[in-house]
């Protein structure tokens, strides 16, 4: 039912709306949330509950509803298990319960066998293993709201940084206040004010009939918060329809903003962002999240349409619905008087039930009861009537003796058609919680509240105990003053602190948790998970005590609102059971979200192509062009090899590497990881890093060094080349490059930071063109005039500065695959202009481009290794047989050494990088595939395994236990898939070294 | 009271207001032990049970400063599996695996465990290549593996986003149809009450202060609740191994870092099955009850509060995204950390120490979950007779001088 329109609401009459819920049609207003667009069609039913497929209506108008969850819209846009006291109204919205409430339903169908499933039914059954694994995916279909989505996201989502000398979060009386206030009393500091809602204001709405002040309070303020938001954006930033889901150590929140429109929602196109994540780093918190109402516990308290009072107000005075025309309002504290009279007003029949005796006569009471509202004090709701809809209430006398309620006297029935109720409030500490504050139990407020004392933090308003809106607001200037004191914005505080003598949160009495109540069936504190008091009575009963056994036992406070109405009630009952007083069952642990994040805003911009840089060289279109498969190497993208029409991967590969041996070839190898070396100890540096020794490497020379960790394991290799005496390019892997820099910073700045050496990351300024093969060198005498290539004068192993195609270039003789080479290395920007000229000027030699996976053959011939498929981590030097390259005499020693010595690495029995000859020499191995000894057990596996076009026969590398020991013996590699033909292969053990053995190659033949 | 479950004992309950006995009593401690177990985890509980079930100690403490469970045990992504690619480790898990699957009838108590596979993905060329290798290793272990290609990933997992347009194209995965997840609660509860069965004392909410060792000899323990002595003391107590070690003048080598997890809200299922990705950094299964269950990668600095940093948690549900982009606008529920002790090699320590009578378990890094009744056991084992179980040889705290690592980090599933 709708009131008249007033100005307390948000809701613009004016303006209707069509929305479909459950395949109905409905109309609301805007500024409706989807819940009280319902309620306002007196469409109560929202969805059946999780364990006992009960029908459920909403309780809450904000984030702290457990029942009415709601799948949104279809298709890219479809979003489940909202709730629909989160979802703002447009046109044409479409929504559909999480569970159908009216649906037939199995849960509630067995209902006779309730009671023979209580709180861990599923540890006490089905405990043989296979008939668990028949029946849990039927069980498991019972489970979860909302079904999951079936298509991508249409939307996209973003992530914005800021820095704020002051955060507010709650824009609620307390926070409007400190808001102003700190803006009031500063120049230049930023502040940024967040809210979950739309509007500010929080609570305040419902204090707009009844007390005018509040209205023009409100309005005022706003507007002075607006017009600093407009006229001074730098210093404020107003986040509404934001919510402060976590709160991280040094004062870091997130907050997520919904930018969601009515037109963005109904348009095809993506939007620009859907929600935005901001990440604060703060220098002070106000934390005014204020409070939310807990229920009173009596049987059947789920019924449809019993409903916190506080919320059965904000439905009243912000969307001006109400559900029911005849209400009885329950509760402990003074705020039910509030919401009778504001019932009344309305001329709407109330009647209070207060569990409180009447020796502290109020005068909102008096005036109550003068105006007809019937106040019944002293008395208890045991139990709710109806089948689905509360359609009344038994009560009986209550009063308190000592720390016990007694219930006592005939059972009286009411008839109602809506149950307002009120247990009291519970701050809203979660943030505060997030990283590591604790919370204390206050016997006054009833409620756990936040510490009181904590660096760069103030709470005010409800949520630290304040209730009245006047109180809350005077709570917001003084904690805003404090925070200007600790910002050392002002040195003394400008006003007065106001008054704190708060009004004790409503003179609420202790829980009303008598045994006659908890021992009811169907009395429940989390409604979304069906946990009734009875399911805590027994796990204590069991001894899960702890609340957080209590929590994990029953599911308590598992659900989408996470406990936010139920749990406080549950550690009563739990206090109450085990006899032991509230602060001693504590909470459970408050951990973010403090309202569910998307996780598509959470990834933001960082998915698909962005999900992790996208690296290419300056040459990479020619290899487009030319028709290049690539391989993701690390985050590059590299040539895997360069098919031509109509050919596999095989050919293409045994092309490649032919042309190589036999002609030229050509590769890509800017990706190799680069980093420069400078400093005049930058030699010293190199020799304690690599294992070979550095110390007499001449200028114009070129080495190839091998890094290992502590452990004594290669972690990489690469060529580095010396400049001059205080300069070297270091090479490393493609995919090694950013660990080997973060390894070489981690000895530079922790162990050795006397070293006089600088490093910087250089991948990305050159690219580098290595020609191959016998030509080479008459292809680079045509490109460069200025170096003498003649091989006598220019070495392998050595560089030149020169001029290729203009170009000034650092040419080296290195080689990876045992043939005559030149890498040219020019500035990365003219990677493709030098790769092209040199395929042009190859032509005569019918230049090969090569990729990746010839490389692999062509080094595997040589018996090179390629750190992480030879090696894997576990892998000395010895065991790949490349003791030659660990330096006897170092001074300082290097990385690695002193493990070569331990026992273990030097075993014999150690796995050991060897060549793999397959008897049948067409025979490729598949790699990864496992040499057996005789019993059939692993001896060590094929690293590398190729055919070689060259010597026209299969090639594999392995780690053999003991292998190098083993040269010429046969034996068995074992083929244990299906898919790849179980069988055993004969293979003998050799050299590594398969083709040009003797090194003959290097030197090319002009 | 009901003490067994069974159907007649739950029927017999139910029409007796739920007269269940005490499944994890309360106790107090007794001043004297024959063994102590310092942490009331998974690993901790199992050991007290498999030592008074198979080694005849029964006189034995479990002292847990909070509530039992309540560790990594209750924190973790419940991931079960034994693909392991060293034969020491794979052994292990392997008898892990074994017992788990008859854990729930050996304990009486569902633990849940839902063998519903794990598939283990690569995303690249040496993904693969180290795939072939691990699952090779474990058919020869006897291990059930095999290699799959990304299209009968699809076929398996219509949801999962098999295109080779992604970032990080799905290239194929391991499969291990025997792994799973189970209820993690659970299994801590299932050993707690069929060791206290035994007559295992199991004392929460008492906090370890100090170890008490004379003349080499471990003496008893210093706690919250007074004095506790034993001949001999087993801990367990991951994420804080190098805190109990130092109170008895030991250093393991040993790193703690958080390691952080998150859960959606609740939907109907649609992910019957695990999917780890080590490559792209993200994990996930379906609970029983619905929410999505993910984990990230470690943080890489060391800490003991029980947070991580949110970049680590974003880039998960990035990870997330990229496996299953339908996932976008299901939303985080709830999200945490735990404390992982890491071994340079990413295998435990089963051990007993330079301390007579002190014995270590620990350094499970972020595989531990999977490996509890195993864990328990060869602890037990190695408890009782001091003298490691074969299986634990491997794991003693030496090999971290005499070199001989076991190199796990490949199939760790985390990088760590």
């Amino acid at each position: 039912m709708r009131l008249a329109q007033h100005p307390s609401h948000q809701v613009d009459y004016s303006k209707s709306l069509n929305f479909i819920f459950n395949n109905k049609r409905y109309k609301g207003y805007e500024g409706d949330t989807l819940a009280s667009a319902l309620l306002a069609n007196d469409a109560l039913l929202f969805t059946r509950s999780f364990k006992y497929g009960r029908k459920r209506g909403l309780i809450a108008a904000g984030v702290e509803e457990p029942n009415a969850l709601v799948s949104l819209e279809i298709g890219g846009r479809y979003t489940p298990n909202l709730k629909a006291t989160e979802i703002m109204l447009y046109d044409g919205l479409s929504a559909v319960s999480a569970s159908n409430p009216n649906a037939f339903d199995i849960r509630a169908f067995i209902k006779p066998l309730h009671r023979f499933m209580p709180a861990g039914f599923y540890y006490k059954t089905f405990i043989k293993q296979k008939v668990w694994a028949k029946v849990e995916d039927s069980i498991r279909a019972f489970s979860g709201f909302s079904k999951a989505p079936t298509e991508e996201d249409v939307d996209v989502y973003d992530h914005i940084f800021h820095h704020a000398e002051v955060v507010v979060i709650g824009g609620g009386a307390a926070g409007i206040s400190a808001a102003l206030e700190v803006l009031n009393n500063s120049k230049k500091e930023r502040v940024i004010l967040v809210d979950e809602r739309t509007q500010l204001g929080g609570e305040l709405f419902n204090e707009f009939s009844s007390d005018e002040a509040a209205m023009t309070w409100h309005k005022d303020s706003v507007n002075r918060l607006l017009s600093f938001a407009n006229e001074d954006s730098e210093r404020f930033t107003l986040l509404t329809q934001s919510t402060a889901y976590a709160w991280h150590d040094q004062n870091y929140i997130e907050v997520l903003e919904t930018i969601t429109t009515a037109e963005s929602l109904t348009s095809s196109e993506p939007q620009k962002a859907r929600k935005i994540i901001h990440r604060i780093r703060a220098k002070e918190v106000i934390l005014a999240t204020g409070a939310h109402e807990r229920p009173m516990l009596f049987e059947a308290n789920d019924l449809t349409n019993i409903m916190l009072s506080q919320s059965v107000r904000r439905y009243l005075h912000e969307y001006g619905v109400i559900s029911g025309k005849k209400v009885v309002i329950y509760g402990n504290n003074d705020s039910i008087y509030s919401t009778a009279r504001d019932l009344h007003v309305n001329d709407i029949e109330c009647i209070v039930v207060d569990v409180r005796s009447s020796e502290d006569p109020i005068e909102i009471v008096a005036e109550l009861k003068h105006s007809g509202v019937k106040v019944l004090q002293g008395y208890s709701i045991v139990k709710a009537l109806g089948s689905h809809r509360v359609k009344g209430v038994e009560i009986v006398q209550t009063k308190l003796q000592g720390n016990d309620w007694q219930v006592f006297g005939d059972t009286q029935t009411l008839s109602c058609d809506l149950l307002a109720t009120s247990g009291g409030f519970n701050p809203v500490v979660h943030l505060d919680c997030h990283n590591g504050a604790k919370t204390y139990f206050d016997e006054v407020s009833q409620s756990f509240l936040p510490q009181q004392e904590r660096d760069n933090r103030e709470v005010c308003g409800a949520v630290a105990g304040a209730s009245a809106w006047q109180d809350a607001i005077n709570d917001g200037k003084n904690k805003a003053q404090f925070t200007l004191n600790a910002l050392g914005t002002v040195s003394k505080l400008t006003q007065e602190i106001l008054s704190e003598n708060y009004s004790n949160y409503f003179n609420v009495s202790q829980f009303f948790t008598p045994k006659e109540i908890l021992n009811k069936p169907k009395v429940f504190l989390d409604l979304q998970n069906d946990v009734t008091t009875l399911d805590v009575a027994l796990s204590i009963r069991e001894g899960y005590r702890s609340i957080e056994h209590i929590k994990r036992y029953t599911a308590m406070g598992f659900g989408t609102d996470q406990g936010k109405t139920g749990n406080i009630n549950g550690i009563a009952v739990a206090a109450e059971l085990m006899g032991i007083p509230m602060s001693e069952v504590g909470t459970t642990t408050f951990r973010p979200a403090y309202t569910g994040v998307d996780f598509g805003a959470m990834a933001g911009r960082e998915i698909g192509d962005f999900f992790d840089p996208q690296r290419y060289t300056t040459i990479h279109d020619s290899h487009v062009a030319s028709g290049a498969e690539f391989e993701v190497v690390g985050q590059w993208y590299r040539p895997w090899y360069y098919p031509k029409t109509g050919e596999n991967i095989h050919q293409a590969v045994y092309r490649e590497c032919l042309a190589v041996r036999t002609s030229l070839g050509m590769m890509d190898a800017s990706t190799l990881g680069k980093i420069d070396v400078q400093g005049s100890d930058a030699r010293e540096f190199l020799s304690r890093i690599y294992t070979n020794a550095w110390m007499k490497l001449a200028p114009g020379s070129c080495r190839y060094g091998l890094m290992c960790n502590e452990k004594g394991m290669i972690i990489d290799d690469g060529v580095s080349t010396c400049i001059n005496d205080n300069h070297f390019i270091m090479t490393t892997t493609t995919g090694g490059a950013a660990s080997v820099y973060s390894a070489l910073e981690m000895w530079l700045q922790t162990e050795w930071s006397d070293l006089d050496v600088h490093l910087n990351s250089v991948t990305d300024q050159y690219s580098t063109v290595a020609v191959v093969g016998p030509n080479a060198r008459k292809l680079v005498k045509l490109l460069c005039q200025d170096v003498d290539f003649e091989r006598e004068n220019f070495k392998f192993m050595q560089w030149r500065p020169g001029t290729v195609c203009g170009v000034d270039a650092r040419i080296m003789r290195i080689s990876f695959s045992g043939e005559l080479a030149y890498e040219i290395n020019v500035e990365a920007n003219y990677g493709r202009y030098i790769w092209d000229q040199v395929a042009i000027a190859g032509e005569k030699w019918n230049i090969t481009p090569y990729g990746t996976e010839s490389m692999h053959v062509l080094r595997a011939e040589k018996g090179y290794i390629i750190v992480g498929q030879d090696t894997d981590g576990s892998m000395t030097p010895m065991d790949v047989n490349m003791s030659w390259i660990l330096a006897k005499d170092k001074p300082f020693s290097y990385v690695g050494r002193r493990s070569f010595s331990i026992s273990a690495l030097c075993a014999e029995d150690r796995l050991q990088l060897v060549g793999l000859l397959t008897k049948d020499s067409s025979t490729v191995l598949p790699e990864g595939a496992h040499v057996i000894d005789n019993k059939g057990k692993s001896i060590g596996y094929v690293t590398s395994s190729y055919f070689s076009p060259i010597l026209d026969r299969s090639i594999a590398m392995a780690q053999i236990q003991g292998g190098l020991a083993k040269m010429d013996e046969t034996v068995l590699v074992k083929i244990v898939q299906k898919k790849q033909g179980l069988k055993e292969i004969p293979c003998e053990i050799s050299s590594s070294v398969f083709y040009d053995i003797e090194g003959e190659k290097v030197d090319g033949n002009d | 009271m009901q003490k067994k479950y069974s159907w007649y004992s739950l029927l017999k309950a139910g029409l007796s207001g739920q007269d269940w006995d005490q499944a994890i009593p309360l106790i107090q401690p007794k001043s004297k032990y024959d063994v102590i177990i310092i942490g009331g985890g998974g690993h901790g509980l199992a050991t007290a049970y498999y030592l008074a079930k198979e080694c005849g100690i029964n006189n034995v403490a479990v002292v847990e400063k909070g509530y039992i469970g309540g560790g990594n045990t209750g924190r973790n992504t419940t991931i079960i599996r034994s693909n392991y690619l060293r034969d020491e480790a794979s052994s292990l898990y392997e008898h892990a695996l074994k017992l788990w699957e008859g854990i729930s009838e050996d304990l009486n108590f569902n633990v849940m465990f839902s063998q519903r596979g794990v598939y283990n993905l690569g995303h690249s060329l040496q993904n693969m290549r180290d795939i072939e290798r691990r699952v090779n290793a474990n058919v020869l272990n006897g291990v059930d593996a095999v290699v799959v290609d990304a299209n009968e990933i699809k076929q398996q997992i219509p949801i999962i986003n098999t295109s080779k347009n992604a970032r990080y194209p799905i290239m194929g995965a391991s499969y291990q149809s025997r792994g799973g997840v189970a209820r993690h609660d659970g299994i801590a509860w299932g050993f707690a009450r069929a060791a206290s069965m035994l007559g295992v004392d199991i004392i929460q909410d008492c906090e370890v202060i100090d170890i008490e060792v004379e003349e080499g000899r471990v003496k008893g323990v210093k706690t919250t609740k007074g004095e506790i002595m034993a001949d001999r003391i087993g801990c367990v107590s991951a994420g804080h191994s190098s805190v109990l070690a130092k109170m008895a003048g030991l250093r393991l080598p040993i790193e703690s870092h958080p390691l952080q997890a998150f859960v959606s809200e609740a939907m109907k299922p649609v992910l019957h099955t695990v999917v780890m990705s080590n490559a792209v950094h993200g994990y996930i299964s379906q609970s029983d009850k619905g929410d999505l269950v993910i984990g990230a990668g470690i943080d890489g600095y060391n800490s003991y509060a029980q947070r991580g940093s949110t970049k680590i948690v974003e880039h998960a549900a990035a990870a997330i995204l990229e496996l299953f982009p339908i996932f976008s606008r299901v939303r985080m529920n709830r999200q945490w950390g735990g404390i992982v002790d890491v071994c340079p090699d990413a295998c435990p320590i089963i051990s007993p120490t330079n301390v007579e009578g002190l014995y270590f378990n620990c350094g499970w890094g972020t595989g531990g979950f999977k490996a509890t009744p195993g864990s328990g056991h060869v602890f037990a084992h190695t408890i009782a007779q001091d003298k490691q179980h074969p299986l634990a040889e491997p794991f003693h705290i030496d090999r971290f001088k005499t070199g001989a690592l076991i190199d796990e980090h490949g199939a760790a599933g985390v990088a760590h």
